[in-house]
């Protein structure tokens, strides 16, 4: 099981934006992810998002389904 | 009346009034946007201008350049075409469609020259993501 750093998240309406470290290579729209208490969320879809492409692949936005709040997403 | 020299690279905002243009033209395909304090706190923590997380969901900053603000709307059209599953090569073809589609209307979209200068320098850097992260799988 992978662990990641959550850096931000963002409700919205029902759902949760959640920034993570790292380029995001184990996500797809669809994924399963656990919170830091072992719930289970799915992941709806990766962003994309805008600005130094360097910079753009460090980090991850994913739109998850309800809503997310820990310091550490597994998958 | 002295004015401050922009600075190398400044990037101008898309004017208000194109941008509110293009919005409605989003949300009357039952598109919705996120703006404002919470939305441009969250895009600063990522160094992003805008974020598409789906077909029909962008988060905008609060002063989106022409580029940024055409590219979420190339992504988010994608992702109504179903071109992008989220996984990381679907991400990184994806991108490198936005930025080409980009460079090719680049005066229809009134891109400034830092705008396709960046541009052109973010086709090279995913082209090259891609190329190595495919190599790495063996494909």
């Amino acid at each position: 099981m992978l662990v990641y750093n959550v850096i931000a998240t963002l409700p919205i309406e029902e759902n949760t934006s959640v920034l993570i470290d790292g380029d995001g290579k184990d996500f797809k729209n669809g994924t399963g992810v656990l919170d830091d208490k072992g719930f289970p969320y799915e992941v709806l879809s990766v962003g994309m998002s805008c600005g130094d492409a360097d910079e753009m692949l460090k980090r991850t936005s994913l739109l998850i389904k309800g809503n997310f709040a820990s310091e550490k997403l597994y998958v | 009346m002295y004015r401050k020299p922009k600075p190398e690279g400044y990037v101008e905002p898309m004017p208000k009034k194109q941008f509110f243009k293009l919005l409605k033209e989003f949300k009357a395909i039952g598109g919705t946007f996120g703006m404002g304090e919470d939305v441009d706190r969250f895009l600063e923590m990522q160094n992003a201008e805008a974020s598409t997380l789906n077909g029909f969901l962008i988060l905008f900053s609060s002063k989106p350049s022409r580029s940024a603000v055409y590219e979420e709307l190339i992504h988010a059209e994608q992702y109504r075409n179903n071109k992008n599953d989220g996984s990381y090569r679907s991400r990184l073809e994806n991108e490198i469609e936005a930025q080409e589609i980009l460079i090719e209307k680049a005066d229809e979209y009134e891109l400034t020259e830092p705008e396709i200068v960046q541009t052109k320098k973010a086709l090279a850097s995913y082209k090259k993501e891609l190329q190595e992260y495919l190599s790495e799988r063996g494909n």
